[in-house]
């Protein structure tokens, strides 16, 4: 049984008001609405049919855009590991909408672009009652959480065993006392690396672990059938080994055919597409377009892109190893905190510079990806906030998508290699808004198993984002004419007018 | 106290079966005046007269609080986090500076954590996996003592475990004897941890340099033999004290460096039971979620605030008076009273009280709560920010400390809708 629940004391308080949104442009592709006029009706906070009393507010929204409230499905917006990011650039923390801003304001942000469901994709058990105390700070935003189950100690002894309902049944307990939604695995095996002191020797995916007998495939194939069985609304979330490192789309190409016919959701994938050898920026490129290739071929697979952008942000990840590489090649300030019986984490400041070659190709390699994967209910547009940038450039990002003047403008301006190597400068789709609103809306929702949110059919939650319709992509998304969540109006013109609680989402997996 | 495992039961009013806690959690945790005052041993029963005169002392807090210029909200490392998130609550109200008296936030260079960053722990980790335990002038016995008991003396699992302690001083407690003990003057802590990084970068030693400062050839060798033949490495420090942070910043960049070539890092030790309570880690983390920065936080704004380490902590805006009124909630830390001691005279001081009354400073309005470690559930975190579940075993006479923070606001708040505004700055 899998129920979306209120937890805390405190839940959604839907109004119990009506409201009418009269002669929009609907945008609502779950159900096959692709800019057509309509209305909307809402009651306690749901989508409805049709009133049969009069309503009690009503919106004129002609020559307005509708879409469903935004969701991101991979972010990292509480815990101790973001709580490390706010501690280790605190200049991006103070009064600015920089890398990593404070509770409240990452959920007044969020909502004043049109965002109304966010998720932490990268919780330890240990952290999550911590990590729900911080969320409920968070205002507005319905959230949920992905537990890092697989650095769980007893998880790994589960695998080595090869005992699957020994496994199931440790993912279950595991989601119902940490309240997860989805169970998260970063680097699979690496904390056993890490902890045992290996450095430097960065492993493929058939390397047993020390002191066990099996690999990292071992582990992604074995939970993500685990996670099949158990039926969890979102298939394993996939955070793969060598995250960073020049060659890394090999091991890429690897976790794909690991998964050959299983459900699963590669995260960021941005950061595990790059050709060349290590220590040669020479050969860094583009791995993308056999990743894309084989990606489009298996309609089980969903991605995001974990899309750069050029400015200063934090990076903060459950792969510490990840972590430690860059910290070593970069300089930066690092925080690495391990944990007692899971794995751990790795925090630093970073930026990304458009004139750089390797933070070029990045950026270059995130586009690509967008622009190759042929169905787009099956990619997620996130940045991996704040690892590849912080969440309000979604808007900049939506207009390199769908405006590809604007895009060969911008390409004009970075590393000149980058530019004339990537293929990046032939590809010529646009997205259109219906697209858009899929790969922010509606395809997120679907594949984190979200059936009431990402559409605004009838039964949905009345998460309703209202733009102003502008050539400028980027300032129509960057400022939504109005916000409802669960039919509140939470923000107007930019501003947030209201912050209700939203519910958190948890997943209570049945496992005899 | 600070220990996660403490365990006691309730007897005919007195605890009884204590087990785990150290010397100093024991006179604690029994100590008569506390029982009293916890309504352990029953004076009598509550009464509305008890609630009518809380009810007044709150509203006087309140009124006191709202007419001050400028508030600041202190304390706060004894109560648990959900406390602490009503006392920010308040502090958000007032629009008060917010900070928690920690060592870490009055440093002038700022959190080491922000200049170098940090390679830490839990400290379990450091049981069941470090083989060599370096004590780089600290003495946990002092500071945690059951430190050593717990994560130290067990044995590794991966093998012996080597301690080796350097500081100016061997260790007072005999047992600790057959470890080995490395002499470094305090002044010299800085150029040993250069001299260490240099010989284990493979740069060449600056034995010029390294008779300047007297440094002992030999001590640096015998680190950095046993760093190189360690596969994990613990580096257990005290909390950094100079001004400028550099100290903890080269502790840091040593431990950086190891990590590169092995498992290693470092367990910065707080102030133990010297904290004034066992949730200073959970105070950090609450004010950087809410805040955006683990203390000295200037104006309490939720939606990100300046953070000035040294400038806006609590013992200098006590000290400098750049604060009229002073909330204080819980029991403060020792540096806190010495601060408070010497400025009552000229500061409102409301403290809402979670244990016996201090004798070093007198608030102006005292409220007492239930007691912290005897009648709260909650949650606290270790200082390696381990949750710790912490049970009621009594049910106290005064409201929980939570129940006296949001009548407080409560008060406040309606102070705030009915009066007039005050209008606030610094003085």
């Amino acid at each position: 049984m899998i129920l979306p629940h209120a937890t805390f004391q405190e839940s959604t308080v839907h109004p119990s008001t009506s409201i009418s949104l009269l002669g929009g442009t609907l945008y609502d592709p779950a159900n096959g609405k692709n800019g057509v006029v309509c209305d909307i009706h809402i009651r306690d906070g749901r989508i409805v049919d049709a009133l049969h009393e009069t309503p009690s507010r009503t919106l004129d929204l002609s020559g307005l855009i509708v879409m469903p409230g935004g969701v991101d499905i991979h972010s990292h917006v509480a815990g101790p590991k973001v709580c490390s990011g706010r501690r280790i650039a605190p200049d991006l923390a103070n009064n600015r909408p920089a890398a990593v801003p404070t509770a409240k304001a990452t959920g007044s942000l969020y909502a004043a672009l049109g965002y109304t469901t966010v998720f932490d994709a990268a919780v330890s058990p240990s952290a999550a009652h911590l990590v729900h105390m911080e969320l409920a700070d968070l205002p507005i935003l319905d959230k949920g959480i992905y537990l890092l189950v697989a650095d769980e100690q007893r998880v790994i002894d589960s695998l080595e065993r090869r005992n699957r309902r020994e496994t199931m049944a440790a993912i279950s307990q595991s989601l119902a006392a940490c309240r997860g939604w989805a169970v998260k695995v970063a680097n699979p095996g690496g904390c056993v690396f890490w902890k045992r002191g290996l450095r430097g020797d960065h492993h493929d995916l058939d390397s047993t672990l020390p002191g066990y007998s099996i690999s990292p495939r071992d582990i992604l194939r074995q939970l993500a059938e685990a996670i099949v069985e158990l039926g969890l609304p979102h298939p394993l979330h996939v955070h793969t080994a060598n995250l960073g490192l020049p060659g890394n789309w090999r091991t890429t190409m690897e976790t794909l055919r690991t998964f050959d016919g299983l459900r699963a959701h590669l995260a960021h994938i941005q950061f595990h597409s790059y050709t060349g050898g290590d220590c040669d920026s020479d050969t860094f490129g583009s791995g993308v377009e056999p990743l894309a290739h084989w990606f489009n071929e298996h309609s089980e697979l969903t991605l995001d892109v974990g899309q750069i952008l050029f400015g200063r942000t934090v990076a903060m990840t459950g792969d510490s190893s990840a972590a430690e590489h860059l910290a070593h090649t970069t300089g930066v300030p690092w925080r690495s905190h391990d944990e007692y019986l899971e794995g751990g984490c790795g925090i630093l400041p970073i930026e990304y510079r458009e004139k750089n070659l390797i933070h070029s190709w990045q950026w270059a390699i995130g586009l690509e990806w967008f622009l190759s994967v042929s169905d787009p209910w099956r990619i997620a547009l996130t940045t991996d906030h704040p690892n590849g940038a912080h969440f309000t450039a979604y808007p900049h990002l939506m207009r390199l998508l769908g405006d590809a003047a604007f895009r060969r403008a911008a390409v004009e301006r970075i590393h000149p290699l980058v530019r004339s190597r990537s293929p990046l400068g032939s590809l010529s789709r646009e997205y259109s808004l219906s697209e858009l609103c899929i790969i922010t809306r509606a395809a997120p929702a679907r594949i984190a198993g979200l059936k009431t949110k990402g559409h605004l059919g009838p039964g949905a939650d009345a998460d309703v984002t209202v733009y102003r319709r502008d050539a400028d992509l980027e300032r129509m998304f960057s400022l939504p004419a109005f916000v409802l969540k669960a039919g509140t109006l939470v923000v107007e013109d930019g501003h947030v007018r209201s912050y209700p609680v939203g519910q958190t989402f948890a997943c209570l997996p049945e496992c005899s | 106290m600070l220990c996660e495992d403490v365990e006691f039961s309730v007897e005919n009013e007195r605890v009884v079966n204590l087990l785990h806690a150290c010397d100093v959690g024991r006179a604690s945790l029994c100590d008569p005046n506390r029982l009293l005052r916890s309504g352990v041993v029953a004076l009598e029963p509550q009464s509305s007269t008890d609630s009518s005169a809380r009810f007044r002392l709150v509203q006087e807090a309140a009124s006191l609080l709202s007419s001050a210029r400028r508030v600041l909200v202190t304390g706060i490392t004894s109560i648990t986090l959900e406390s602490q998130r009503r006392a920010s609550d308040i502090a958000e109200c007032l629009g008060a500076a917010i900070d928690a008296g920690c060592l870490d936030t009055s440093i002038i260079a700022g959190p080491t954590i922000a200049r170098i960053g940090e390679i830490t722990a839990s400290w379990e980790e450091l049981r069941d996996r470090a083989d060599l335990v370096v004590l780089w002038f600290c003495d946990p016995d002092s500071t945690h003592p059951r430190f050593f008991e717990r994560f130290i003396d067990p044995p590794c699992p991966r093998g012996s475990r080597r301690v080796l302690w350097v500081g100016t001083k061997p260790p007072v407690a005999t047992h600790r004897g057959e470890n080995t003990f490395i002499f470094v003057s305090a002044e010299n802590q800085i150029p040993m941890l250069q001299s260490l990084k240099a010989v284990l970068q493979q740069s060449p030693l600056e034995k010029d340099a390294c008779c300047r400062v007297m440094l002992d050839e030999k001590s640096i060798e015998q680190l950095c033999e046993a760093f190189q033949a360690a596969s994990c490495v613990a580096f257990v420090t005290e909390q950094a004290s100079d001004s400028i942070g550099v100290l903890a910043s080269e502790r840091v960049k040593l431990v950086r460096l190891l990590s590169h070539k092995k498992s290693a890092f470092q367990i910065p030790l707080g102030a133990g039971i010297h904290a004034g309570g066992g949730n200073a880690a959970g105070a950090q983390a609450l004010l950087t979620w809410r805040y955006g920065a683990p203390g000295a936080i200037e104006v309490a704004d939720p939606f990100g605030s300046r953070s000035s380490p040294g400038e806006s902590d609590a013992i200098r805006l006590i000290s400098r008076r750049e604060v009229d009124a002073v909330l204080l909630i819980g029991s403060p830390s020792e540096s806190l009273s010495v601060a408070l001691k010497h400025a009552t005279s000229t500061l409102r001081v409301v403290h809402l009280c979670d244990a016996p009354r201090p004798t070093a400073f007198s608030p102006t309005l005292t409220i007492d709560s239930a007691d912290s470690l005897l009648a709260t559930s909650g949650t606290l975190l270790r200082e390696d920010g381990t949750r710790v579940v912490l049970q009621a075993k009594f049910s106290s006479r005064h409201p929980t400390m939570e129940l006296l923070l949001a009548e407080l606001l409560a008060a406040i708040n309606a102070i705030n809708t009915l009066g007039p505004r005050t209008i606030r700055g610094t003085p």
